[in-house]
């Protein structure tokens, strides 16, 4: 296997192409000399004997635990290795949390060890020290502690990656089994030297909701929201099919983003129950995951999925009316204040008389006079 | 007034976030004019925005100032309100966002700013509902106006009840065995995901929430006649080919009625989509595990029913008894009959109504709106007791008896007739209402001592006259 340092011969053969079919016979044939100088060949995978999931249930957990042996290689590039990293596949479309750095991976290695055969075979597994070094939405990294015996070529590891969030989309999740899960080592110092590769083991199972359950949904999985206002029925949740068949009640978590009202409740065979959604004047603008929880039809329905909120620092326009007409020794004349989107806090309108910014300072407000304190105030509630 | 503007002050927490449309506001004064008399306030729904669940009504106020919209369900006979602090009062009690709020009375507000500015409001509703709509205008000037009451129906977006019949090869009863029929009608209502009140029994309780006038017993079947062995026994019986064709043949099938109600608030109800759900296999499933166990292997056919208008030929009626009173009439179709008669004997004795002496100087209390009395509700029966009779085309009078009334008491009673739609029927007749005594109790004869004083006084004057 592997590398091969120095020059062989090749034989060169030809051939009837329209014979081949029925006699295959070679004409002509040549061994020439490589002449070649370097080294040439190729490394087998990291041979991966098994791939087991704990569950297979759409946003639920799971512990991933795969079975792999270091092959030898002629120039030990993988002995000593430091990490062992997991790459999920695409179907998985990441974990928001571990994006997002609100949650964490959490991993362990153990060195498999066989002695004796047969019925006398006997196999140890003895923990290698290690913790969880890089997280991104698809990729772990967990890197053996200074202490810890370094991975070594021809042995056999189990790694196990622990609750891990599983798929969320119900399109993707049904197709897991046509991703393939990468399982590399490597050095921390110096990089990644052995992979695994997928026609090696066994593909995963597809992902599905669990048994007795259905899928809950937003109408869309992405909203974009401008900061210091509510934008109007952003978020609707709707069963992934037909109509409600519970009562059911969701809550956004956390203070960044908030709906109004506060709890979604949507009665059995309604169709869709939606909210406003807003988020403070302070919140960056960029893309956030925004978590929810179901309250209330958790015996019937999935937990939502994430929520890509986009929030943007688009102004919205408080309309004011730019004439009125006042009824000589009437009551106060009625002005509508209206805006284009609801403040996150709130906003005031008020009037007070005009000055003009000449040297005169001349009133342009003589004889009207607005209600002292009086103002508009635009809130929820 | 030489002024010409004002200035708009934005303020607020996310005043960042939002720029004022303008930032000076023109003023113009205007002498008031003189107040109309009885202006068009061109109250009317607005159809092409209107939908089954939600109607929009539009008005238009003779001036500047607050207007303000009612929107009553039409049997709570809702009177136009006389003054603005009473139109405050009735909105400021309005709460708007209620589950349920099509079937109470709402209210909305909006500022006039524009002249002629219309006044659009939208109000929760369903399918076919009738209502009664009223708006007012405080102006500027500080005149009040009301329009008159304007009955507006909400879109009818076709729905039709389905009947779905669901037969047994073991005796089930409607009655008696009412917590497996609302059973059913639960797992239905899950099964096709909706409301539970829009799966209901043929009385219109539903899963969780039995019927109010569910029969306290099942009708007891015509007695069967006496048979006497020995009175013919001295007759010759004649050869009698069809002697056994009228004995009652044995029942062999059970049939429930479950009813199922289209969505009221859809946009456009689909009645073949509804037949079709509940005669699925997810339907028939969910009522297989509430029967399938104890009554064995059930069929079902559904279909759409036509509900048709029902009135009274003869108007209800009631006669008290001995402890009882017995409310009768008819209808012209068939229909559902709803009875009532209160729990509880009127405490005071009817005094002639006719008020001669116009003494009274206490300000009227402003009217309000009745509530919306409903014999399938359950707030009634906790006062009242309903029975429910169903008129059929050949027999469409009906004597409804209460008993177990005091003695010599007044109750009140009222009656509606329905049209064959156990929960939301489309027909109903006017409530009649009426007040009838029980008869009193007999007048029970004195004491033994008296009776013997009485004879004895008897043998005395027989004994004066022999003696005399």
């Amino acid at each position: 296997m592997n590398l091969h340092a120095t020059a062989g011969n090749f034989g060169v053969g030809l051939t009837n192409a329209t014979y081949w079919a029925s006699d295959k016979k070679l004409t002509e044939f040549k061994a020439a000399a490589d002449t070649t100088t370097g080294v040439w060949g190729g490394k087998l995978a990291i041979d991966v004997t098994s791939v087991s999931l704990s569950s297979n249930a759409l946003r639920a957990t799971t512990d991933i635990t795969v079975a792999f042996m270091l092959p030898v290689t002629t120039d030990t590039v993988t002995a000593a290795s430091d990490f062992v990293a997991v790459q999920l596949p695409y179907q998985w479309m990441g974990v928001s949390g571990w994006m997002d750095g609100s949650a964490t991976a959490t991993a362990s290695l153990k060195l498999v060890t066989t002695t004796g055969t047969g019925a006398a075979a006997k196999t140890t597994k003895t923990a290698v020290k290690g913790a969880v070094s890089q997280i991104s939405g698809c990729n772990v990294v967990f890197a053996l502690d200074t202490t810890a015996t370094k991975l070594a070529e021809g042995s056999s590891y189990e790694f196990t990656l622990s609750s891990v969030p599983t798929a969320e989309n119900a399109v993707f999740g049904a197709q897991m089994n046509l991703g393939s899960l990468v399982i590399s080592v490597g050095k921390v110092a110096t990089g990644g030297f052995g992979y695994s590769s997928a026609q090696l083991f066994n593909a995963l199972a597809s992902q599905a909701a669990p048994k007795g359950k259905a899928l809950l949904e937003f109408s869309s999985t992405t909203v974009a929201v401008s900061r210091g206002t509510y934008t109007k029925n952003a978020v609707c949740v709707q069963p992934a099919t037909g109509n409600f068949a519970a009562d059911v009640s969701v809550s956004v978590q956390g203070t960044a983003f908030k709906t109004n009202p506060a709890v979604l409740s949507a009665k059995m065979g309604s169709t869709k129950v939606c909210a406003d959604m807003g988020t403070s004047s302070k919140t960056q603008m960029s893309t956030h995951c925004v978590r929810w929880t179901v309250n209330n039809g958790t015996a019937q329905y999935t937990n939502l999925p994430t929520l890509m909120a986009t929030v943007n620092g688009a102004l919205a326009t408080v309309n004011v009316p730019d004439k009125v007409t006042c009824s000589f020794d009437g009551s106060s004349v009625p002005i509508v204040v209206t805006s284009s989107a609801l403040p996150f806090a709130d906003v005031t309108v008020a009037l007070k008389v005009s000055i003009a910014a000449d040297e005169k300072k001349t009133d342009n407000s003589v004889g009207i006079t607005p209600t002292a304190g009086e103002l508009v105030t635009l809130k929820v509630g | 007034m030489t002024g010409k503007e004002l200035l708009y002050v934005l303020a607020g927490s996310d005043k960042a976030q939002f720029s004022l449309s303008s930032t000076t506001m023109a003023v113009t004064g205007a002498k008031a004019g003189t107040k109309p008399s009885a202006p068009d306030m061109k109250l009317a729904m607005v159809a092409d925005k209107s939908e089954s669940a939600t109607t929009v009504v539009e008005g238009t106020c003779p001036g500047l100032g607050g207007s303000w919209m009612s929107l009553t369900p039409l049997a709570a006979n809702a009177p136009v309100l006389a003054s603005a602090a009473d139109v405050r009062a009735a909105h400021g009690k309005f709460a708007a966002g209620k589950e349920g709020a099509f079937k109470a009375p709402q209210w909305c507000y909006a500022a006039v700013s524009v002249k002629d500015g219309k006044t659009t409001c939208t109000f929760a509703s369903a399918s076919n509902h009738k209502y009664t709509a009223a708006m007012y205008c405080e102006t500027i000037e500080g005149w009040f106006f009301a329009s008159k009451a304007t009955n507006v129906t909400a879109k009818d977006n076709g729905g039709k009840q389905v009947t779905l019949a669901i037969t047994y090869k073991k005796a089930i009863s409607e009655i008696t065995n009412n917590d497996i029929v609302l059973k059913i009608c639960g797992k239905l209502a899950e099964a096709l995901a909706v409301p539970y009140n829009r799966m209901t029994d043929s009385f219109g309780g539903y899963f969780g929430s039995p019927s109010p006038s569910l029969p306290t017993s099942a009708p007891v079947a015509p007695a069967k006649p006496a048979t006497n062995a020995t009175a013919n026994a001295t007759k010759r019986v004649l050869a009698n080919a069809t002697a056994n064709a009228t004995k009652p043949a044995v029942q062999t099938e059970w049939v429930i009625n479950v009813y199922a109600q289209p969505d009221p608030f859809a946009k456009k109800a689909d009645n073949e989509a509804l037949v079709k759900a509940t005669t699925g296999t997810a339907a028939l499933a969910a009522v297989d595990t509430v029967t399938k166990a104890t009554y064995g292997a059930m069929t079902a056919k559904a279909v759409v029913t036509t509900e048709v208008a029902v009135k009274w030929i003869k108007k209800p009626t009631a006669t008290g008894g001995a402890k009882q009173i017995t409310v009768a009439g008819s209808t012209d179709v068939g229909g559902y009959v709803y009875c009532a008669v209160s729990k509880t004997a009127s405490r005071l004795r009817m005094l002639n109504t006719t008020n001669a002496t116009a003494t009274n100087t206490t300000k009227p209390a402003p009217a309000a709106t009745k509530e919306v009395v409903s014999l399938q509700s359950a707030s009634t029966a906790s006062k009242y007791t309903i029975q429910r009779f169903e008129t059929k085309t050949a027999a469409l009078a009906f004597s409804l008896v209460f008993t177990g009334l005091g003695e010599g008491k007044a109750y009140s009673w009222m009656c509606e007739a329905t049209s064959l739609n156990p929960i939301a029927p489309a027909f109903r007749t006017a409530m009649e209402k009426g007040t009838s005594s029980t008869t009193a109790a007999p007048v029970v004869v004195a004491g033994d001592s008296t009776l013997w004083s009485s004879l004895f006084a008897a043998v005395l004057m027989i004994a004066a006259v022999f003696f005399y």
